[in-house]
């Protein structure tokens, strides 16, 4: 790392690198993905990611084909019961059923699962306020009912319009329950990305001589991040033009430019750094 | 590099953060210990301070976004929604319905106007030639209508066939007056269609009955359950064009703020006239087409009448006498 005296400081101004950071509105970039941030109490803004009208309508459709299934496996079990002899007392239980079903589903579920429905779940969205708290039952009911309106004149058409016409992708339910749809996948994350086995004859710390920088570092540590994107002839040819200028610095012959970004990445990974603190007391303010 | 320095300096403190957002996650807060609680809280800020740095330092979008989540994960946890007490189900049926309801008295004055006008003209215009109903209204259903307030409900009928009625008013009714409430996002425009609608059919239906001659059987059978659900009707109406007037006219809120300050008491009307449908379902379900006498039912039907308006009208107008709100006057000097 050639520029490690201003990193150690910390004081240098971020270079713009590959990971350009999002952290407000105004950005171009989140009028493309649409993220909305959050002000805490500790000074920081986190972001939440927007659900699109797409992802929505499958969790709709998600939870449309649950609710059938229970209807169908009650209305069965109600008609094996008591359909034989007392068909009206069948029907009036499985129209009272499917009331509850239609008006109670969402609201319900989002109640108990925290802004989750089994459609939303599977689609890895959940609803949130838009201070981003969760819900509580006013707002879910407030919300659901207003599908009545939502779905004018038929299928749901005026919420698709309305949302196109949003800036922050919200039904009119949404905007009286003063709520937001964003996206919730799981987040792994592993110290080093995975790697192709093998090793060059490198001495250790082959890498510190090479000048690299940190965005240098980062750039090869997102590009084994991203491997699942590429097919592997683009990986191929990436992998090719970022080590090219490495491989002419090492004097080395053509070598297989995965591995030689591998082992650069491992050379520097085992380097002891002073950089960082550690982690305050319990107590005192971090 | 600095971003794998950090993770691993790192990881194990995002660890247990994640551990114990899970148990809060699952269970409540309360089921952390006060010890864990307070690790919490700390680990939560060393999180926040961490994501600040991830981003000054600009380390990239898998330790910025998995700190964004957990970041996310905590403010949660230290805003949550108020669980339901054991009183907010009394308490609503006691005053907070019955004072939503008051707070929007001229709406809910204007959505009766829309609604009892109508059934007023219409039952004028069906009175004075009954070939008129056939305009809105079917001939072949109008006269099966007939034919079943003919037969009149002496000998009542099966509990049976009153739960399959039930289930239909419930589906009905109520799907009826969210329709009313939900359009009136349109700037009010639903609300006012749907009242009226509904008013003009319901006139014409029944002045269609009266003026076959079944006028002792029709009423018996509607009064029991009308104070009900005539009056939740009119009530969805209503909060139906109050919703619209906050968009037509917000005052000096945005109309976002302005719908975000009502909603609560917005959704207490349409929650009540929700119950209040139920009750509806039910005698009209099981009392209404019972053998009683007519005039029992005409007995009933009054009170219920007088019931409904002297509630809306007189609960919870007296202060209230909870714990919540004297704890607030014992904290004053």
């Amino acid at each position: 790392m050639a520029s490690d005296k201003s990193d150690e400081r910390g004081l240098a101004p971020a270079p713009s690198s590959v990971n350009s950071p999002r952290m407000t509105k105004t950005n171009d970039q989140d009028k493309v993905d649409r993220i909305v941030s959050i002000d805490t109490p500790e000074q920081i803004q986190f972001t939440f990611e927007l659900a699109g009208p797409a992802t929505r309508m499958m969790a709709y459709l998600v939870d449309l084909g649950v609710r059938s299934v229970v209807l169908a496996v009650i209305s069965l079990v109600v008609l094996i019961a008591t359909g034989m002899v007392l068909p009206d007392l069948a029907a009036g239980i499985v129209l009272m059923v499917m009331f509850a079903l239609e008006w109670g589903y969402h609201t319900v579920f989002e109640w108990l699962w925290n802004g989750s429905t089994p459609g939303k779940r599977a689609m890895g969205i959940r609803v949130v306020r838009t201070n981003g708290v969760s819900m509580d039952l006013t707002r879910s009911a407030m919300r659901n009912l207003l599908r009545a309106a939502d779905i004018f004149p038929f299928g749901y058409a005026t919420a698709v319009l309305v949302m196109f016409i949003s800036k922050s992708d919200r039904r009119l339910g949404d905007f009286a329950a003063d709520a937001m749809v964003v996206r919730e996948e799981p987040v792994k994350l592993s110290r080093l990305p995975n790697l192709p086995e093998g090793a060059l004859s490198f001495p250790r710390g082959f890498a510190s001589k090479l000048g690299l920088k940190e965005r240098d570092l980062s750039l090869i540590d997102v590009f084994f991040r991203r491997q699942n994107y590429f097919l592997p002839d683009r990986s191929e040819e990436l992998a090719s033009i970022l080590s090219r200028p490495i491989a002419e610095q090492l004097g080395v012959d053509s070598p297989n430019p995965h591995l030689l970004l591998a082992s650069i990445l491992r050379d520097s990974h085992d380097r002891k750094s002073s950089w960082i603190s550690p982690p305050p007391k319990p107590g005192g303010n971090p | 590099m600095k971003k794998h320095h950090f993770i691993t300096a790192r990881q194990a403190l995002w660890k247990r953060l994640e551990t114990l957002l899970v148990k809060m996650e699952a269970q409540k807060t309360s089921a952390l210990r006060q010890h864990e609680l307070e690790e919490f809280v700390h680990l939560h800020r060393i999180a926040c301070s961490d994501l600040a740095r991830s981003r000054g330092e600009d380390l990239g979008e898998d330790v910025e976004g998995y700190l964004n989540m957990l970041v996310a994960r905590g403010y949660k946890q230290f805003h949550p929604p108020t669980p339901p007490k054991l009183h907010t189900f009394t308490d609503f049926f006691r005053r907070d319905f019955p004072r939503a309801v008051r707070t929007q008295s001229a709406f809910v004055l204007t959505a009766a106007l829309l609604f009892v006008v109508p059934i007023f003209f219409s039952a004028y215009v069906v009175a004075q030639n009954p070939a008129d109903a056939y305009a809105i209204t079917p001939p072949e259903t109008l006269e099966a209508l007939t034919q079943a307030y003919a037969e009149g409900h002496g000998g009542g009928r099966s509990e049976a066939l009153d739960t399959a009625m039930t289930g239909y008013y419930i589906n009905n009714n109520i799907g009826i007056a969210f329709r009313c409430f939900a359009t009136g996002i349109f700037f009010g425009l639903g609300s006012i269609f749907f009242l009226i609608t509904n008013g003009i059919l319901g006139g014409a239906m029944g002045a269609y009955i009266c003026v076959s001659g079944h006028a002792e059987n029709f009423f018996a059978f509607v009064v029991g359950h009308s104070s009900f659900e005539l009056t939740a009707i009119i009530l969805a109406g209503a909060t139906g064009l109050k919703l619209g007037m906050l968009l037509v006219n917000p005052g000096r809120f945005t109309r976002l703020d302005a719908l975000r300050h009502s909603g609560t008491e917005m959704i207490r009307v349409i929650l009540g006239s929700t119950a209040m449908l139920f009750l509806a379902a039910l005698i009209e379900g099981f009392w209404s087409p019972s053998g009683a006498p007519s005039l029992v039912k005409f007995a009933v039907g009054s009170f219920l009448w007088i019931a409904v308006v002297v509630y809306l009208v007189f609960a919870g107008r007296q202060p209230s006498r909870h714990k919540d709100t004297i704890a607030i006057r014992e904290i004053r000097p």
